[in-house]
């Protein structure tokens, strides 16, 4: 250990007690950092506005940790850092049943809170990858998508009220416990998806939806999965209340009998809803090789978490222009990965068991094939792929950067957040 | 205007302009608005401004003028305004208190309350369309120059013969209607006055255009000279008086606003509602082309008339009633509003033709002279294939029995 | 004077048609649906475009004249009041659609496009734009996304954020920026999302993309009277919590139904009840149908004096007229309006409402109650005489007492109008000094300076514009 982080371990002992921090000394450190690695794992808000500021005392960063499920870090290997686990910030602060409104702390696991939840018939319309080990924090802080985005929209969409620990250890709270609210700047959103480079998230308001009553799936089989996507486009026309809508290749079909790609549509609501739907969509000619109903859970790679996380890469495009990324990809990575793309949303994971299977993969030529879509291009599971990235799509967001650095500045002066996380070649 | 005493009518305008909150509910259905996207050319923006100016917290400035100026008084803003502002009142009442009146004006406004001043100038404008004189319009200037180019052809001296002052009922009768010729209509379009006797006589009613007539005095109103207006008003509710009419019919959605606004010895009611209530036994031979309607302000929005013409055209076999967006938005004419602003009402105009274009009608249907000239203008400068008519022309040449 | 060689600037730039600076004119500027505060802008300019509205960013940035935006000015928070002395930049002349991509179901629109015009426009293509402020027929998107304006039917569908998916912006300084993109994903920092609802305080917005959506297959507009506002209100938290998400789920007293079927958007609600609740349903038929057996359910349950289904899409939109011009009707209940737009709980609805019923009664005030029961977004509307000194003093401390009780109860501010210059003095009621300190910080990341706006949304020392003095006609006494 370095000297600078044996005086670190010791100063945050002495202010936040013996049993809030612990070293890591070898195998898998939280936060991926080197070993050996300090934890921190405050208590309360205030603990955390405290290890922030012994860490900006001693230059040391603060690398914010939940389940520790979000694979990608870019901090900066100059830059030595703690880890900060909210591991011990897990309590439920209000579940207010009448409103479908519920507060936790950020380090709650996700599914901790859905099954405390379900019980009165609610549930967090949150699905990100990993879901087993996730934290709200976390999930918020990384805006961690997953197919409910369709049905309820997206993570930024489902946090009501927030609080955070900035850079110069300040407490601040931004929305409320209501489901409508303007006042004041949505900082809501502006927390949600910024991975602990604005603030350390603390506490959450979460909105709730009811557990739809039925379920349903129904999986049609076609040769390639650029049939599946464009009968999905049928579908999507024809039938606008659909929850999910997945064209698929490979072990994600694994479930569906016949061979190929798949095309598989979610149906959730109140039963007789369910039934009708599936009935209009059972009886809709999508030219498929074989059709078949599925049992709700039945194929969990749909819908469920993307684990093969070192070779993952995520693309977004608009809906229409799904057809046009399944060809890209065929030319640029070829047609032996894993792919689920979402049809409603244009959201397509590409993932592979493989941990080196996009290693080779051009980048570049990624790049300027994805550029004229607009598509958003995402490798989680790469630390330094942010970066190139931004040079990558070098004209579709101007200026943005400038404010975003203003706001890293502002809200963490110091820069002892997840450093080196946003940071931007100029 | 500090220190003087305020009149009843005062009052009564500034109280009426109180009852806007300012919501704005209004601004976006204003015809100048959606031209000049400034809040003083917005019916909110002028109840503002006109408040100001009577609680005297701002001199009638030039700019102040003007905007009151460009307001076309067709009334949208009424029919959609929750708080119910009576705009039309309000602006008729500054009108009187701030406009001027040069002496080509005065001529002009003075011409429509005198038939035979008003035929003479008539005449005078036949021999100028047909004498070949009209090559020498480019030496015109102002407001005559544009009134010239407005001006449709005007009808020889027959044409323009008064009415008969009783038609009879063909076939049964039903009852006994009173119509109004008016000023521009009984010299302009005297043709669309006798086609309106000719529907009321087939629908089974005795017509009466009663001695003693005169202009409505709706223009004056508009231009706010209230005392002309309301001495025609009284003129006419004297010469209205006969016995046993029904109704006193209307033709003109701006005369017919104005009547009634007033008292008046019977009811007052548009022709197309009329002939909806009364007119059953009317059939209408067959009309396949496209047909759009516009709506007269004084006639959608002044008198809340919004379903009769379009139920009427309903009753025309294989009529084809096309939606034309801004139907219901003034055109433009507005009294004599497209020769005081002509820029303007050109810029409103364009947009309607534009949206004539898109409707594909090839008959555009509306129910008053200004408008009538309004429209015929702009479609023959665009160059467009569409006949501009009055409905009562219209149905006058389908109805059957 | 450094404002006059900036209306010089912007003459030059603009042309007197779109540069405004005579007197009458700029009057008519000095306030929005919000009454209460005046203050005058020395000049107003109507930019065409986004270069236009830079190069007027800039003439006033090197000027140091203050400059906020405008968009129909229907805000009822103060939010378009311009700074005194300041420049006004009026985006009613940017009203072009610019793009409608039906098949990704999205629209590129100028600020100034009028939010119900949208709809109309991509209707021909199945589509609407859902959110649906009262004033729809008139206010701006651009005025929508500065207020993230909510609507009635943003209880299933979301208010304005959650149906902008990008920006193009001029920022204070001049720089166009764009913010947000249309496609999925949520990479960097949500920019446009901050951005949304900060009232103009952050950057001109000249371009939005926004999501659009299919008509629903099938829509249900449901009316029950009750003879109590608290029936009525256990109804809605009855509905909430049975895990309904209606369209629209909307209540009506009695005295607001009385001042709706006075106008002209009477919609036959019923004369004799004391609450009217307006549910509507979208969605599948068989969706709709079984969401449409719980809620009569519930009704019946609760009291309901009778349950009206809407008989076609023109007695539906009837209803909703009535509805959304239940604001502007209040005009006939005295010459001045104010709407208070706080959030409660919803489950704390019966609790509140008799609580502001007895906070009026006590102060001798006449209030009307319309609100988006769904949300738990009150709006008290109270009627008042701007003329009367000592009234407009009890207006004041209603509005005090009746932000007070909500925020007792768990609720915020403000639902949809924003804070802008009315609540600007609750926020520490709701906000500690850290709180503020963020978002004072957020703001200064892209307004250093601010110019931009001045004197919203945040609590300040001194209050930049006046309360002035109402309505009096000089010669004539107040009676």
């Amino acid at each position: 250990m370095t000297e600078v982080f044996s005086n670190t371990d010791e100063l945050l002992r002495a202010a936040l007690g013996a049993d809030a921090v612990y070293v890591v000394t070898e195998g898998d450190a939280p936060g991926a950092l080197p070993t050996p690695t300090i934890v921190v794992a405050p208590a309360s808000a205030e603990q955390v506005a405290e290890a922030v500021r012994v860490a900006t005392d001693a230059g040391v960063g603060i690398v914010p940790v939940g389940g520790d499920t979000a694979p990608r870090r870019s901090r900066n290997e100059d830059f030595p850092c703690v880890a900060l686990s909210l591991e011990r910030m897990s309590g439920v602060v209000e579940h207010a049943v009448e409103d479908l409104v519920f507060t936790a702390q950020a380090g709650l696991v996700l599914t901790e809170a859905q099954a405390a939840i379900a019980a009165h018939g609610h549930r967090v319309p949150l699905a990100p990858p990993l879901a087993a080990r996730a934290t709200l924090g976390g999930i918020v802080a990384c805006s961690a998508e997953g197919p409910t985005r369709n049905a309820y929209g997206s993570v930024r969409d489902q946090v009501l009220g927030i609080q955070v620990v900035h850079g110069d250890g300040r407490i601040s709270r931004a929305g409320g416990r209501v489901v409508k609210n303007v006042t004041g700047y949505d900082l809501c959103r502006l927390y949600t998806g910024s991975r602990g480079v604005l603030g350390v998230i603390t506490e959450l308001t979460l909105r709730l939806r009811p557990i739809e009553p039925a379920a349903c799936r129904l999986a049609w089989r076609f040769p390639r999965i650029e049939d599946a996507w464009n009968a999905g486009m049928t579908l999507r026309r024809d039938i606008p209340a659909l929850y999910g809508l997945h064209a698929a290749r490979g072990t994600a079909t694994d479930g569906i009998s016949g061979e190929g790609a798949a095309l598989v549509a979610t149906l959730r609501g109140p039963e007789a809803f369910v039934e009708a739907l599936g009935a209009s969509c059972w009886e809709h000619d999508l030219g498929a090789a074989s059709q078949e109903v599925l049992q709700p859970d039945a194929v969990p790679a749909i819908i469920g978490p993307v684990s093969a996380l070192d070779a993952w890469l995520r693309v977004c495009v608009l809906p229409a222009d799904g057809g046009r990324l399944l060809t890209t990809l065929a030319q640029r990575i070829g047609d032996d990965a894993d792919l689920v793309l979402d049809v409603l949303g244009g959201v397509c994971d590409v993932t592979h068991e493989d941990p080196g299977f996009l290693d080779p993969v051009d980048e570049t030529a990624l790049g300027a094939d994805l550029e004229p879509l607009c598509a958003q291009v995402d490798r989680p599971g790469d630390p330094g792929f942010h970066l190139r990235r931004l040079h990558l799509f070098p004209s579709t967001r101007p200026g943005g950067v400038n404010v975003m650095q203003a706001l890293m500045r502002s809200l963490d002066p110091a820069g002892v957040l997840n450093p080196g996380r946003y940071e931007v070649a100029p | 205007m500090t220190g003087t005493a305020r009149s009843p009518e005062d009052i009564a305008a500034y109280l009426a302009s109180l009852d806007c909150v300012h919501c704005g509910l209004c601004v976006e259905h204003c015809p100048t608005y959606r031209q000049l996207g400034r809040e003083s050319a917005n019916p909110r923006g002028r109840v503002y401004l006109m408040r100001a100016v009577m609680e005297e917290r701002i001199e009638p400035t030039p700019d102040v003028i003007e905007d009151l100026d460009l307001c076309l008084v067709c009334r949208a803003c009424e029919s959609v305004c929750p708080s119910g502002v009576a705009f039309g009142e309000v602006m008729a009442q500054t009108r009187s208190k701030l406009k001027k009146r040069g002496p080509i004006r005065r001529w002009m406004m003075g011409a429509l309350l005198d038939r035979k001043r008003l035929n003479r100038a008539a005449a005078l404008m036949r021999f100028w369309q047909r004498s070949g004189l009209r090559v020498l319009r480019h030496l015109l200037w102002g407001r005559l120059k544009r009134m010239e180019a407005y001006m449709p052809t005007v009808p020889h001296a027959d044409a323009r013969r008064p009415l008969p002052r009783h038609a009879p009922p063909i076939g049964e009768t039903r009852g006994r209607v009173a119509l109004l010729e008016g000023c521009v209509m009984s010299v302009l379009f005297q043709d669309v006055n006798r086609d309106t006797m000719h529907l009321l006589q087939a629908a089974g009613y005795e017509v009466v255009v009663p001695e003693g007539q005169a202009c409505c005095g709706a223009l004056h109103e508009h231009d706010g000279d209230l005392e002309t207006a309301h001495r025609q008003l009284a003129r006419n509710k004297d010469a209205f008086a006969v016995d046993d009419v029904d109704a006193i019919v209307m033709n003109s959605s701006g005369c017919g606003a104005a009547f009634s606004s007033a008292d008046m010895p019977a009811p007052v009611i548009d022709l197309s509602r009329f002939l909806v209530d009364h007119g059953e036994h009317l059939s209408f031979g067959a009309f396949t082309e496209p047909v759009a309607y516009d709506a007269p302000c004084h006639l959608h929005h002044a008198q809340n008339e919004t379903t009769a013409p379009q139920q009427l055209l309903t009753r025309v076999p294989g009529l084809q009633l096309v939606p034309m967006d801004l139907w219901d938005h003034c055109c433009g004419a507005a009294g004599i509003y497209n020769l005081d602003h002509p820029e303007l009402s050109g810029r409103i105009l364009d947009e309607k033709l534009d949206a004539l274009e898109r409707s594909g009608a090839s008959v555009l249907l509306t129910g008053n002279p200004g408008c009538l000239m309004q429209w015929r203008a702009g479609v023959a400068k665009r160059g467009l294939r569409v006949e501009v008519l009055h409905l009562a022309t219209f149905l006058a040449g389908q109805v059957t029995a | 004077m450094a404002a006059q060689a900036c209306i010089k600037e912007l003459k030059r730039l603009l042309g007197d048609e779109r540069c405004l600076a005579e007197p009458g004119r700029l009057l008519s500027y000095e306030c929005d649906a919000l009454t209460h505060f005046k203050s005058m802008p020395s000049a107003v300019v109507l930019p065409e475009s986004t270069d236009e509205v830079q190069q007027v960013v800039r003439i006033c940035a090197r000027h140091e004249v203050p400059f906020t935006p405008r968009g129909a000015g229907t805000g009822l928070s103060g939010g378009a009041v311009p700074a005194e002395g300041g420049v006004l930049i009026e985006c009613s002349r940017m009203r072009r659609v610019l793009e409608v991509d039906v098949e990704n179901r999205i629209a590129r629109v100028e600020p100034g496009v009028i939010n119900a015009h949208l709809s109309q426009q991509v209707a021909e293509h199945g589509l609407a734009y859902a959110p649906d402020p009262s004033s729809q027929t008139v206010c701006t998107l651009g005025g929508n996304v500065a207020e993230n304006s909510g609507g009635p039917h943003c209880l299933k569908h979301g208010a304005t954020t959650n149906h902008i998916l990008a920006l193009r912006m001029v920022m204070p300084d001049g720089e166009v920026v764009e913010l947000g993109t249309p496609v999925a994903g949520a990479a960097g920092l949500d920019l446009r999302g901050v951005v949304l609802g900060s009232e103009g305080t952050l950057g001109i917005v000249t371009e939005i993309t926004c999501r659009l959506v299919p008509v629903p297959e099938c829509i249900e507009t449901l009316l029950a009277p009750f003879d109590s506002m608290g029936a009525a209100c256990t109804a809605v938290s009855r509905i909430v919590a049975a895990g309904i998400i209606p369209a629209a789920l909307e209540a009506l007293d009695e005295r607001t139904i009385a001042a709706v079927e006075a106008s002209v958007y009477r919609a036959g609600y019923p004369d004799d009840a004391a609450a009217v609740i307006l549910v509507e349903l979208d969605g599948h038929p068989a969706r709709v149908e079984a969401e449409r057996e719980q809620i009569h359910a519930i009704f019946r349950d609760m009291g309901a004096l009778s349950i009206e289904t809407a008989r076609d899409p023109e007695h539906a939109e009837q209803l909703w007229k009535g509805r959304k011009g239940a604001f502007g009707a209040m005009g006939r209940l005295a010459p001045d309006l104010y709407v208070q737009d706080a959030v409660v709980p919803r489950s704390k609805l019966p609790e509140v409402l008799p609580e502001i019923g007895r906070i009026c009664d006590g102060l001798g005030l006449k209030l009307a109650n319309v609100f988006h029961a769904g949300e738990g977004n009150l709006h008290p509307n109270i009627s008042y005489d701007g003329r009367d000194a000592a009234e407009v003093e009890k207006v004041v401390q209603a509005g005090q007492q009746i932000i007070e009780l909500c925020l007792s109860v768990g609720g915020v501010l403000s639902g949809e109008h924003g804070i802008g210059l009315e609540k600007q003095g609750f926020m520490k009621l709701m906000f500690s000094d850290d709180d503020l300190e963020s978002m004072a910080r957020v703001r200064a990341a892209f307004n250093p300076t601010g110019i931009l706006n001045p004197g919203k949304i945040l609590p300040t020392p001194r209050a930049c514009v006046e309360v002035k003095p109402v309505h009096r006609l000089p010669g004539v006494d107040a009676s």
